[in-house]
Formats: C-alpha cells, sequence, structure tokens
C-alpha cells in the first residue's frame, strides 16, 4: 500500500474521468475526494473526542464556561497532595502489578500452546481464552460474585480460614485483580502469540544442534526472541488496568476506589471537576505514554523478524 | 505443567460465564451457587419487568445505530487512508485509532462536559456519539486490515476496461469487503451494546442501557433475575462471536483488536 | 567393533543407516533405508519432494525417532540420544541464524554450550570467519546480511564446533541461480578443507552431482541407488532412477529379442528397430520403457527416400540446441550451438549407442515415472 500504488490508482481514475467523454461533469482533485471521505469520521472527533478532553483539559487548569478565576494548578497540586488521592494511586498499581504478573503466568503458556505446531485443541483453546474480549464484563461479573460472594463455598472457607470475610472474596482487592485477570489475560495472550508467530522451529532445532540442552534453548533462544512480546503484553494489560473502571467498581467493594473510580465519584456524585479533571488529564496521559511504549516495542519485534530468510 | 496452566487457563476464562448461565436456571432466591432445582422462572420475571424492558429497547437501538454509523464512516475513512497515502493520511489513521489507547472514562467525562456545557439531554443522539467514537476505531482496523487483502489489480483492469472511480468502487472493491464490512457492523453492534465504562458518564434516569442497568442492580441488592438479565445480555455476545467466527474467524478479529 | 560393517575402501562407515523405517500420519515415509557414509564423504540425497529426505535428516539429527532400524556414528548408536549430545553440525533451509544474536555470537554459540574458555571461543571463530570470507562481520545482525551472506555464517556456526557430521538441508535453495554457482563451490571446498563428513539433502540434481561424491537417489523411502554422478547417469539401477537424472527421453517399445550375456535387447518402437540396454532378462513381447538422455542421440540427415523421423521444432538453450523430433516417437535431441542445423520439416535419421539407452520391463517403470508423460505433452 505504498505511493506506487496510490499513485496507479490515481492514475486509473485521472485517466478515466479524463477520457470519459462529455458525461463526466465535475472534475474533482483526489484531495477533495480524501477529504469528502474523511470528513464525518474527523468532524466527529473533533467536536466530541478533542473537544470534550479539551474542556476537561482546559477545567483542570481552572479554566471554562463555569469558572471562577484564570489559570491555575491548583488542582493538580490538590491531587499530588492529598493523601487520599495517593492511597488510590497506590491501590490501583498495586492491583494493576498483580494482575500484570498472574496475566503473565497464565498468559504465556497459553500463548506457547496456541503457537506450537502439534496443538490439538488450538482452536478451541483460542476461542474459549480471547473470548472475554468480546463477552460482555458486565453479564459475567455476577458469575465471581455468585462464585466468591456471600454464600459461596469461596466464602465459607474464607471465613473459615481468616474468620472474618463473610463475603468471601467480593469487595477484596484480591476478586478485583481476578476479575481484572479475567478480562486482560487476552491481551497478554495476543501479544506474546504473535512474537511467538514469528519464532521459527528451526531456530530451536539449530540451537539443539549446537548442543543447547532444552533448558538453554529456552532461556537463550525462545525467551529473547519472546520478550518483545512479552514486554507489549505487560505493558498493554498494564495500562488497561490502571484505567479499569467497571470492574473494580463493581467487585471491588472497599477496594472500588481505584483512579478510574476515584474519577467518576468525583465529577458524578460529588460533583468536584476540580480533582476530578485534573486526575483524569494525569490518567489519560500516563495510559496513552504507556500504549505508545508498548506499540513501540511491538514494531521493534516485527523489526527484528522482518530481514528472515523466507523458505 | 504448561498444560495444567493451559487448562486452568481456559476453565478460568470461561468460569463466570458458566456460572450465570446455570445459576440463571436456579429456583433458590440467593446468588449462591451451585443451584438445587431448575426452572425459566427468572427469565419471564425479568422479561416482564419494564424497567429491563425499555433498557433493552435501547440497548439494541442504541447499538444497531452506532455498528451502522460506524462502519459507514469508517469505511469511508478507510477508503481515504488506504487509497491516499500521505503522511498526512496516515496521521489521521493514528488519530482516527487513538481512542483506543485514551481510557473510557476520560472520554466519557469529556462528553459529559460536553453535555453540561450545552445543556443536551441524554438520548440516543447523544449517545450514539459517544459510542461512536469507541467503535470506529474498531471498525476503522477491520475495514483496512479488509481493503489491505484486496488485489488492487482488479480494480486497474476495471478501470482500463473502462469503469469510472465510484462503478469500480460498487463493483469490484465493495463486493470483496462484504465479509470485512459485516465484521465490522457486528463487532460495532457488540462494543456498543456492551460498554459501560463511557456510557455511565452519558446516560439518565429513563435512558440506560442493559449494561448499566445491571450495574446499578450490583451496587446495590441485586434479585436472583439478575442472571437472566445477564445471560440474555450474553446471549448477544455470543451471537456475536458465532457471526463473526463465520465471517471472518474469530482469530483474526482477536489479533486485529491488538493494539 | 560388534556390528560394524565395512565399506569398498575397507574402513568402517563413519555414518551408518540400517533397516531404518520410520511411518508419520499412516504414511510410510522410511522403508527400511540402508546407508554407509565413509568418513570425509560428501554424499548427496536426492530425491523429489515426499521421497523422505527431511525425515531421514531429522531422524539422523535426533528430532525424530525411527520406528525400527538402527542409526550410528562411528559405530556408536544413537538412536535415543538427545540432539544436543549427538555433535551433528546443521544448517536448515533458511538458515535458522539467531536473530538476537550478533554474526559472532551465532557462529560462538555451539562453543558457548560448550564451555569453551572465552580466548578459546574467539579465535577459533576469528579463524571460522575468515576461511568463510566473513572476517569484519563479527558484530552485524542477521537481518544486515544478504541471503549469501547468511548461508555462510549458519555454516560458519555448524563447522566451528568440528562436528563429528555435517548435514545440509537444501543449502542452495534460497540463493538466485547466479549466486548458487559461487556458493556451491565455495561450500565444496571448505567442507572439503575441514574433512568434515557431510550429507546433503537436496532436490535439485545439479546442485547434487557439483557438490557430493556420491549421491543416494531417493523415492517413497527407499534409496533407488547410490552411486557416483556416473554411475547414476551411466548405469541407472532402474526405472526411476532413470527418468530422474537428467531429463531423458521415454520411450515405450515391446522386446524382440535378449542377449543376456551382453545385455542388449533389440525392440520394436512403432516399427522400427533398435538395439537398447536392459538389466533384467525379459521374454520375447515384454513391453519395455526405455530411457534415451537427448545429449545421448544423433541425429543426421535422412537418406534420399525420407527419413523415420522428422523435425517439429528447435530452440536454442544457451548451453546447446534441443531439437524436437517426432516419428515412430516423440523425441528431444541435443546439439551444440553450432553444430549442423536442421530445417523444420527436414527427415532425419535418429540412432544412439545400444548402451546408452536403458531399458526396463514396463510395469515397474511405469508408476514412479508417470511425470514424464507430461514432458511429452507438445506432441
Amino acid at each position: 500500500m505504498s505511493g506506487a500504488a496510490a499513485s496507479g490508482n490515481e492514475a486509473a481514475r485521472a485517466t478515466s474521468a479524463g477520457a470519459r467523454p462529455s458525461g463526466h461533469r465535475v472534475r474533482m482533485t483526489p484531495w477533495l475526494i480524501v477529504f469528502g471521505l474523511l470528513a464525518p469520521a474527523l468532524l466527529l472527533y473533533a467536536t466530541v473526542y478533542l473537544g470534550g478532553m479539551a474542556i476537561i483539559g482546559l477545567a483542570s487548569f481552572g479554566l471554562g464556561p463555569d469558572a471562577e478565576s484564570g489559570a491555575t494548578l491548583a488542582n493538580y497540586r490538590e491531587v499530588f497532595a492529598s493523601a487520599h488521592i495517593q492511597a488510590v494511586v497506590l491501590r490501583t498499581l498495586r492491583v494493576s502489578a498483580i494482575t500484570v504478573i498472574a496475566c503473565l503466568v497464565l498468559g504465556f503458556p497459553v500463548a506457547r500452546y496456541i503457537t506450537s505446531p502439534d496443538a490439538r485443541w488450538r482452536s478451541f483453546v483460542v476461542m474459549a481464552v480471547l473470548s472475554p474480549l468480546m463477552v460482555s464484563a458486565i453479564g459475567r461479573v455476577f458469575g465471581w460474585i455468585a462464585l466468591f460472594g456471600p454464600g459461596s463455598w469461596v466464602a465459607a472457607q474464607t471465613m473459615h480460614f481468616f474468620g472474618t470475610r463473610a463475603t468471601g472474596l467480593l469487595y477484596t482487592e484480591a476478586g478485583v485483580v481476578i476479575g481484572l485477570t479475567n478480562i486482560l489475560l487476552p491481551f497478554m495472550v495476543l501479544s506474546i502469540a504473535a512474537s511467538r508467530a514469528n519464532l521459527d522451529e528451526s531456530l530451536l532445532k539449530a540451537a539443539a544442534s549446537l548442543g543447547a540442552t532444552p533448558s538453554a534453548v529456552f532461556w537463550q533462544v525462545e525467551l529473547p526472541l519472546n520478550l518483545p512480546g512479552i514486554l507489549g503484553g505487560v505493558l498493554i494489560v498494564f495500562s488497561l488496568s490502571i484505567t479499569n473502571f467497571a470492574t473494580a467498581a463493581l467487585l471491588g467493594g472497599s477496594g472500588r476506589d481505584v483512579v478510574a473510580y476515584e474519577i467518576y465519584s468525583n465529577i458524578l456524585t460529588y460533583h468536584q471537576p476540580g480533582t476530578g479533571t485534573a486526575l483524569a488529564i494525569l490518567l489519560l496521559v500516563c495510559s496513552v505514554a504507556i500504549m505508545m511504549l508498548a506499540i513501540w516495542v511491538g514494531r521493534r519485534a516485527d523489526a527484528m523478524q522482518a530481514a528472515r530468510v523466507e523458505t | 505443567m504448561s498444560r495444567v496452566i493451559v487448562l486452568f487457563s481456559v476453565i478460568f476464562a470461561l468460569l463466570p460465564g458458566m456460572i450465570v448461565f446455570l445459576a440463571s436456571f436456579s429456583a433458590g432466591n440467593s446468588l449462591a451457587f451451585p443451584p438445587r432445582e431448575f426452572t425459566l422462572h427468572w427469565y419471564g420475571v425479568i422479561l416482564g419487568d419494564p424497567e429491563f424492558s425499555s433498557a433493552l429497547l435501547m440497548s439494541v437501538m442504541l447499538a444497531g445505530v452506532t455498528s451502522v454509523v460506524a462502519t459507514a464512516i469508517a469505511l469511508l475513512a478507510a477508503l481515504a487512508i488506504s487509497r491516499y497515502r500521505t503522511p498526512t493520511t496516515v496521521l489521521i489513521e493514528a488519530f482516527l485509532l487513538s481512542p483506543m489507547v485514551v481510557p473510557h472514562v476520560v472520554i466519557g467525562i469529556g462528553i459529559l462536559q460536553i453535555y453540561i456545557i450545552y445543556g443536551l439531554r441524554a438520548d440516543l443522539m447523544t449517545l450514539t456519539t459517544g459510542h461512536l467514537i469507541v467503535t470506529i476505531p474498531f471498525a476503522l482496523r477491520l475495514l483496512l486490515a479488509s481493503i489491505a487483502g484486496l488485489d488492487r489489480r482488479v480494480e486497474m483492469a476495471a478501470a482500463s476496461l473502462g469503469a469510472p472511480p465510484f462503478t469500480v468502487f460498487r463493483s469490484v472493491v465493495l463486493p470483496q469487503m462484504k465479509m470485512g464490512i459485516a465484521g465490522a457492523l457486528v463487532a460495532a453492534f457488540i462494543l456498543s451494546f456492551d460498554d459501560v465504562s463511557l456510557t455511565i458518564f452519558l446516560v439518565q434516569p429513563g435512558y440506560t442501557t442493559i449494561p448499566i442497568l445491571l450495574f446499578n442492580q450490583a451496587e446495590n441488592n441485586p434479585g436472583p433475575a439478575i442472571h437472566a438479565a445477564s445471560v440474555i445480555l450474553l446471549l448477544a455476545s455470543w451471537i456475536a462471536i458465532f457471526l463473526i467466527d463465520r465471517l471472518m474467524g474469530f482469530e483474526r478479529l482477536a489479533f486485529a483488536s491488538r493494539k | 567393533m560388534y556390528g560394524v560393517t565395512e565399506t569398498a575402501d575397507g574402513s568402517p562407515p563413519h555414518l551408518e543407516l540400517r533397516g531404518v523405517c520410520k511411518t508419520l500420519g499412516g504414511r510410510t515415509v522410511l522403508d527400511h533405508v540402508d546407508l554407509e557414509v565413509a568418513k570425509g564423504d560428501l554424499l548427496g540425497l536426492l530425491g523429489p519432494s515426499g521421497s523422505g529426505k527431511t525425515t531421514m535428516l531429522n531422524m539422523i539429527g535426533g528430532f525424530l525417532s525411527p520406528d525400527s532400524g538402527t542409526v550410528r556414528i562411528a559405530g556408536q548408536d544413537i538412536v535415543g540420544v538427545q540432539p544436543h549430545r549427538r555433535d551433528i553440525g546443521i544448517t536448515f533451509q533458511g538458515y535458522a541464524l539467531f536473530p538476537h544474536l550478533t554474526v559472532f555470537d551465532n557462529v560462538a554459540f555451539g562453543l558457548k554450550q560448550r564451555g569453551a574458555p572465552k580466548p578459546d571461543t574467539k579465535s577459533r571463530v576469528t579463524e571460522m570467519l575468515a576461511l568463510l570470507g566473513l572476517s569484519g562481520y563479527e558484530t552485524r545482525l542477521p537481518r544486515a546480511l544478504s541471503g549469501g551472506e547468511q548461508q555462510r555464517v549458519a555454516l560458519a556456526r555448524a563447522l566451528v564446533v568440528r562436528p563429528r557430521l555435517m548435514l545440509l538441508d537444501e543449502p542452495l535453495a534460497n540463493l538466485d541461480a547466479a549466486l548458487r554457482h559461487r556458493v556451491r563451490f565455495e561450500i565444496r571446498e571448505v567442507l572439503r578443507r575441514t574433512q568434515v563428513t557431510s550429507i546433503f539433502v537436496t532436490h535439485d540434481q545439479d546442485e547434487a552431482f557439483a557438490l557430493c561424491d556420491r549421491v543416494a537417489v531417493l523415492n517413497q523411502g527407499r534409496i533407488q541407488q547410490i552411486g557416483t554422478p556416473a554411475d547414476l547417469i551411466l548405469e541407472p539401477a532402474n526405472a526411476f532412477v532413470a527418468g530422474f537424472i537428467g531429463s531423458p527421453n521415454m520411450l515405450t517399445g515391446r522386446t524382440m529379442s535378449y542377449d543376456e550375456e551382453s545385455n542388449r535387447a533389440t525392440v520394436d518402437i512403432n516399427g522400427f528397430t533398435y538395439a537398447v540396454n536392459c538389466k533384467t532378462r525379459v521374454a520375447p513381447g515384454t513391453p519395455l520403457t526405455i530411457f534415451v538422455r537427448p545429449e545421448e542421440v544423433t541425429i543426421s540427415p535422412a537418406t534420399s527416400g525420407g527419413g523415420p523421423f522428422q523435425v517439429k521444432d528447435w530452440v536454442y538453450l544457451g548451453s546447446g540446441r534441443e531439437m524436437w523430433v517426432d516419428g515412430p516417437a516423440a523425441l528431444r535431441v541435443r546439439l551444440p550451438n553450432d553444430a549442423q542445423g536442421y530445417e523444420r520439416g527436414e527427415r532425419v535419421t535418429l540412432s544412439w549407442r545400444p548402451e546408452r539407452a536403458h531399458a526396463f520391463p514396463a510395469d515397474a517403470g511405469s508408476r514412479a515415472t508417470a511425470d514424464h508423460d507430461t514432458a511429452q505433452v507438445w506432441r
């Protein structure tokens, strides 16, 4: 899809437009066509998407229609100073970190399985493990509630062993981690599997023929080549989990107050757009930065495999 | 050992859905599991509930409109981006895909602020515009991939035989993109239908969607009919997965939704 | 040593396969394969795709186990020995260079696994790189190398550990024609210099004949014949070999008589009589498949009155002229570029030396040489 093809097409259009007899009344330049095609999308995005975020941005600095004074950093100062928000951020990071680890532990073997040549249940495993990408999280959250919420077997066990929780794992950070891992595992698996698809079986055979024990093959060849995929997966899962709202809100209880929920309650419940918007902007910047990093890692991984000889 | 983990992951991924499904038939009153008797009672309850049925109607209409409009807009954009590749259009592509990396909550409150400033109420149109922002990127991704798979030379042959650009589009490009378009429609529909973290900022009493309804119910004390309600929501997802698998293979969609 | 057989020149074989069988997915891929390679030999494994050569390679390398039979190196049974303990150098199609390691680290990989001390490794790697003309490439990454360069790195990597056996899987397959000839020569030189026993797996005859001392022709899991290129061309053991090597003309005829002492048969080809070489005793009337290479057919102008054959067309091939002649049988004839030309439509006489035409009973050949019929489609 390079310039050559595009200009070939343009040439085709130009000749056909020009070659036509008088029937073709208006001769439109390509740029006008492009603009026309992109206009609806750009218009929509500019007003709703950019517009909305711009308003938040402005509000976070104290500007906007219902602002009292001029630009100020008061909101940001408050975000950084507030002990409550610090606790929220810490909780968010904690939950996210554990979720990433859980996704890694579960995701790597799965990615390995679905990219191995002799996997008999491959399509089934793919469907099953990747289904949370499309199957409503809300629809399934009551499954968790039923599974480890009040009245469940898990609740009975935790009551038994830890004495207190009659609500089982519900309304705890552990519950949130479980819920998050469930919906974010597909992203880890996809990221690792994509980088594994480039892993050639002959590389592993070559290493073995050169004397590398199975363990050495894994640590010296397989893992280094999987690293970009693993890194990308880690970054994506982390980013998605620090911005998560619904799962934490529903399963978290006291542990529900993560950054996204804090923003929600600030703006909707307490009508404190100040700190809420500042927090939102900070969250935006962080998560976008992490995502960009993940994409960059992904590109580097593709480049590394790019020059491989096709057989 | 790793086989065990794979098995565990599969069960883990499917578990909550299965439990909701089974619990929806439970005659017992509590949310506990496993159920003791089986009944369709709760389905009757939920389908008869006016709040539920209006939310369902809203959800379906919203998702339907969103999916059609999103696919249309994304199709136009995809054509422009793939056929006229300049640094500007590459930038535009990144811009149009960007909502995928932006947290829904941020997009949501952004739109909410617009509501407030312009005094808008929640209705089909306002909700749709919000949903479009989060569904267009996916539709765009899928359609770009679909276009990328086309053989340009067929179009060049058509042009050389005298077909003007629009005819080439209508009779050569579009028919070949049928699968991709259908896939985009289904994907956009289900994304809109299931959405919570954006919608929650945009709904008002009287105008709510099924996921939000369930969300609110969960915060308060949900009755046992909640499982039936969840299954109805999940039904849409399951049908969507089935359709997508038929149309383009579920795996392809999954890999296309990689960030 | 117990169980060691001896090769023709008296030394024990370096590599020995006996009765090796392997079934994969219900298909018999290797069918009682016997093979011996002497130390320092360069053996080619030649065969069409599906003949089992890759399976044999995997088996010798240790990635597959035979269902039955033995594989021995220097008398030692290696079935059941893990690949990383076999000390066999392998170059793969596609080279399989470690993309995340530099050229130096790629080549040093095997030495590293063996725990060689650093200074040792450095000198050996440098030496090997010099041998392959790669000095100065140490810090480059595989993706910055051309196909030919990657090939040499792959060779260096496998050879530097001084393996007791080298397996090369289609080493020239990914290179373009011009490069192939040069690299072919280089590979042979390096292997000779290092005196490593080597096995080449290939489907390309020219490659096999140019690189190897002896070639084993494989088809449908069985070794059809092992011999020097001359053996295979001049004395093919069966119809498959006769039809596979070179691109011979394939004719059908009926036995008229057979002389056991000289292995000569007279055949009737559509009314005309020719003498051919036939190893098996055939009774008169037996249908025969006869293979004659285009280079072995002599063409001469017809005597007045018209000869049995007529020239249909001819092309310049660069390496010579190929004429398509029709008559009792359709034949291709190869002539040097500057030989006497013939007009299209001209009548000619064809002949060949009996010992250069190989005949086999028709049934034995038909299955294996089915592909040949399509080559005659121009008729």
